[in-house]
Formats: structure tokens, sequence, C-alpha cells
């Protein structure tokens, strides 16, 4: 392994009952890239951010980090190496103010810090305004923003976004879009997973595609091999892995 | 609310209860300092259930941990009420961190079967060694074992303990209001809203969870303590599953502001069970019921229901 990989996914499967979540992935991330991941519906994508997060263990396979096998390591124990991540369904301290979610990430994780204050990251988000508003008054693109803040803050190397872009409105995609390029500069690897696919391809260098918990192709985001299994997958809806 | 007028709302109830001291009659006077002593523990148990969403059915044990602690030790070891104090609280300290480590292993409804069950194996221990505790009887301790003792010379007895459960409310609920506010009360809630979501920023809960449960059971056993140490009596009813459920009725009956919550539902639901005593001969938890019903239909419905979803974890 290279020492410019921070995590690899060396075949992992993900079964549940009889469900094939998950099959066979091979996957490396590397330092400071961002690498989009789309796929249809129930492709395993979800469930590939939840095996790297670790809220969910592989059933087969192993997963490195940083050259280290986490495989058996928590999900907190993961946080503490530096792992972050947001959920498809965002999920903030609904209780507490936004300030007060951002000041119990801030550096709660074991990574580098990108932010030195919650001001700072409330001004990225656009949300400064809303610093003193309890998140359950928020909206659900302010609590997927916020969220993305969380994780911004808590100090990280590596970045799950799972479909952040999802129920915002144009104006946040836009924010959403500049936060993530602005992070290019800050050596964060991020993995984003999102239905958008022109969204994903402008801001990756690199673009997996996943079918039916396969990882069917895999390569620079302009690439035209990709592009044709992106336009089969959901275009034509076949199973590009068969 | 601001934190300014949060702070001015907190400590307005003792306030008055300092001011109308001097003019109140004496069965007032009796009743209050009862209630205060009790309001100890609704906080203490608020920062259990109310903070950290752990729906607790035994913390009865802990209150009486802290009772038999104090009490036990003026009998059997010294009767020096200070000494006897904090063993009520390393008592009820140590039980909690026992009752703790077993039922926050486990969620929601287990939580509340465990520690039903740590509380109920208490109390039957209570029962079993009567010689020592003197079973449902209870014992009554010496004069000169308790708090109001050395005070004699210059108090009444109802004078001294009104003073003694103030001065302890005084320090508890100053305790909640600081812990409301500090970075630790925000974890407890955060615990509550979403512990994975904690988790997976790098903390452990399990820990948290456990603290909070110390804490609480540090609020209870002060008030078991007290109980034993102002009355001069122990007894095996306070370790009983009605004590375990009257606190969860003070939460609720007092609202969503832990500050002044668990002191106002401990007055308003011991104020009119003491009314209701008279009129029906009806028990207390008849009316706690009947109080419970006016609560949800004052509109509080969804602030104790969303409360006691999270902390069964029926619901996600
Ligand atoms: N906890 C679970 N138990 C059983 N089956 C599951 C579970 N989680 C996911 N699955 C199944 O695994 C497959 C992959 O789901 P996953 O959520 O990873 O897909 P996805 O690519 O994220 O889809 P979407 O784009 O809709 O978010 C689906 O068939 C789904 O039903
Ligand atoms: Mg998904």
């Amino acid at each position: 392994m290279s020492p410019s990989q921070i995590l690899s996914l060396r075949g992992v499967s993900k079964f549940f009952g009889g469900v094939q979540a998950v099959l066979d992935v091979y996957l490396d991330v590397l330092e400071g890239e961002m690498l989009g991941l789309i796929g249809p519906n129930g492709a395993g994508k979800s469930t590939l951010a939840k095996l790297i997060l670790g809220s969910l263990k592989p059933s087969t396979g192993k997963v490195f980090f940083g050259g280290r096998d986490i495989t058996g390591l928590s999900r907190r124990e993961r946080a503490g190496l530096g792992i972050a991540g947001t959920n498809q369904f965002p999920r903030v301290f609904s209780s507490l103010t936004l300030r007060e979610n951002l000041e119990i990430s801030l550096k709660s994780g074991g990574g580098k810090h990108l932010f030195e204050s919650v001001a700072e990251v409330a001004e990225l988000l656009g949300l400064s305004g809303l610093l003193e508003a309890q998140a359950s008054s928020l909206s659900h693109g302010q609590r997927r923003l916020l969220e993305i803040g969380m994780a911004l803050v808590s100090g990280s190397r590596l970045l799950v976004l799972d479909e952040p872009s999802q129920g915002l409105t144009g104006g946040e995609v836009e924010r959403l879009a500049s936060i993530l390029t602005g992070l290019s500069s800050k050596r964060l690897s991020v993995i984003l997973i999102d239905h958008r696919v022109d969204f994903v391809k402008s801001l990756s260098g690199r673009v997996g595609v996943m079918s039916k918990g396969r990882m069917v192709a895999l390569g620079p985001a302009g690439d035209k091999g990709v592009a044709d299994v992106i336009e089969e997958v959901y275009l034509r809806g076949l199973d590009a892995g068969d | 609310m601001n934190g300014l007028a949060r702070t001015i709302v907190t400590f307005s109830i003792p306030a008055v209860l300092a001011c109308i001291y001097p003019i109140l009659p004496e069965y007032a006077k009796f009743f209050l300092a009862r209630v205060m002593i009790l309001s100890v523990y609704a906080y203490g148990y608020a920062i259990c259930f109310q903070m950290l969403g752990m729906l607790s059915l035994g913390h009865a044990a802990l209150f009486a941990a802290g009772m038999y602690g104090a009490g036990l030790y003026t009998i059997y070891a010294s009767p020096s009420p200070l000494s006897a104090l904090l063993m009520g609280v390393a008592a009820a300290l140590a039980f909690s961190l026992a009752m703790g480590l077993l039922s926050t292993r486990v969620g929601g409804p287990f939580l509340t079967i465990t520690t039903l069950l740590a509380a109920q194996a208490l109390y039957l221990v209570a029962l079993h060694f009567n010689e020592i505790t003197g079973g449902e009887q209870g014992i009554v301790l010496g004069r000169e074992a308790t708090l109001v003792w050395p005070l004699s010379p210059w108090l009444g007895e109802s004078d001294s303990r009104y003073l003694f459960s103030l001065v302890t409310l005084v320090i508890a609920v100053t305790g909640v209001w600081a812990l409301s506010r500090s970075r630790l009360g925000k974890l407890f809630i955060a615990v509550r809203d979403d512990e994975e979501k904690l988790e997976s920023l790098g903390y452990n809960t399990a820990t948290l969870k456990l603290l909070g449960f110390a804490l609480s059971g540090v609020y209870s056993g002060t008030a078991g303590a007290l109980q034993a140490l102002l009355y001069s009596y122990v007894g095996a009813g306070y370790a009983g599953i009605l004590n375990s459920v009257e606190p969860v009725l003070w939460v609720l009956v007092g609202g969503p502001l832990i500050q002044v919550g668990p002191l106002l539902g401990c007055m308003l639901v011991n104020i009119i069970a003491d009314l209701a005593r008279g009129m029906l001969r009806g028990h207390v938890l008849i009316v706690g019921l009947g109080l419970v019903l006016i609560a949800f239909a004052a509109g509080r419905l969804s602030w104790a229901y969303r409360l006691l979803r999270r902390s069964t974890g029926l619901v996600s």
C-alpha cells in the first residue's frame, strides 16, 4: 500500500440476511482527494459508508485506515482516528442550539483541526445568524448543513458525506458546492455520495459507480468509460456488473 | 428565555421560601421542609431522566442507600450526624455506580427493568435483615444523632429542619443550574437526543451515562440521608417502588425547564396530595395520576410524550 492512500477496502461485503447490500468491494481513497460515489437506489452506497465509518461491521473483508487494520474498531474508535461523516437523514442534537451542536463537535474527533472556532465554520455554512436557534427549529437543509459543519469541526482526516445535497434548496446546493470546493485546499479526503451526477462529477477527481452492491466502475470524473457505465446503470437500469 | 431570565426564575422559588419563613405557621414549616428535601431528590432524578433520558424506576434504592447509610451509621458506628451524612452520600454513590454499571449498558426499556429489579433487591435485603434495618417498621434514631440536635439550644426542631432543608435545596438548585449551563450538561442532553450520533463524534457515551447516574445518585442519597438525619427515622418503606415512581411524576408535572421543574412539580404534587389526603383519604398515586392527566391536558403532552418516548426507546 503506497503512503498516499488513507483508506483501503479489501474485498468488503455486507449481507443482511439474504440481501447482499455490498459485494466484494475493493477501494483505495487517496490523501486529500475527493472521491465521488454514485449509483441507483439500493446500490449499497449508504451501507458502504457505514462500513467505512464503523457503524456497521463487514460480513467479510477488511478495512484499512492509514495503513492500519481498523475492521474491528467501533464507530467511536474510528472517530478518534479522524473518520467523520454525515448521515443520509441528517442527525443533529435537536434540543441544543446550533452553537451548542458545533461546540460539542469541536475537536471531538482525532484528526487534524481544520477550523479553530465555531464562528468560523458557522460563517462558512452561512448560518451565522442562527447560532442561538434551537436545532429542532431549523429547516431540513439547515440541519444538513449543520451536520456537515459538525463533521468539519470535529477534526477529521476522512469525511464521508452520504447524500449531502438531498433536500437542499438551489441556494443551499451552491453553498455546499463552494464549501466542498474550499476543502480541497485543506488536504482532507472526502467521499461524496450523491444522486446528482453532475454535482458529483464537477467536484470529484475520481468517481466510483455502484450497482447492486458492486463497484462496477471507478475512474476519473471525465472518463468516457465511467460516463457510459453511469448512463447504463441509471438510464437503462441495467446491471453493469453482470 | 434568555440566560439571565432563566437564572432569575431558577432562584426565585428558593428565595420566596426563604422570605416567607418568618410568617409561616408551624404546619406549613413542617410540610415545606419535607417538600424541600424531596425536591433535592427530584432534581437528582431529573438529571437522570430529564437530562440523559434514562427512565429509571430504581431511584428509591439510591434514596434508601443514603438514608440507611446515614441512619445505620449513627446507630451502629457513631452518633455523629456529619460523618453520617457523608456515609449516606458515599453509600448512595457506591450503589448508583453499581446500578449504573449494570443498567446503562442496556438501553431503553431494559434500563428501566434493570433499575427496577436492582431497587427491589435492595428493598428485599432491607426486609430480610430486619434486626439490623428495622424492616418495614423502621428504627427511630437517637435524638443526639440528628442534625437538628447541635442547634437545639438556639433553634426549635422545625426551624432547624427548615434551615437545613433550604440550604440543601439552594445547593442542589445551584448545582443543576450550573450543570445545565456547562459543557457536561450539554453532553448529557446530547446523549438523550441521539446517543449514537454523539458516539460517532468520538464521545464515550457509556461513561457519560454512568457519570450522570452517579451524580443523580449523590443527589438522591443526600436527600435520603437528610431524611434520616432530620426526622430521626429509617424504614424500608422509602426503598419501595412508590418512592421510585413519584419522582417520575414530579419531573413530568414540573415541565421542561430543568432548573425549576423538579421543585415546582414536587411542590405541586405534594400540596395537592396533601389537600386530597384530608378530603378523600386518597392515595398519593391516585392523585398523582390525576395530576398527570391535568398536566397533559394543559398542553404539556408533547413535551412529556417526547421525553418518555426517547427514554424508553420504544419509538426511535
Ligand atoms: N439494516 C438493513 N437491513 C436489511 N437490509 C438493508 C439494511 N440496510 C440496507 N439494506 C438493504 O441493502 C441494500 C443497499 O441499501 P443502501 O441503503 O446501502 O443503498 P443506497 O445505495 O444507499 O440507496 P439510496 O440511494 O436509496 O440511499 C438495499 O437493498 C437495502 O434494502
Ligand atoms: Mg443511501
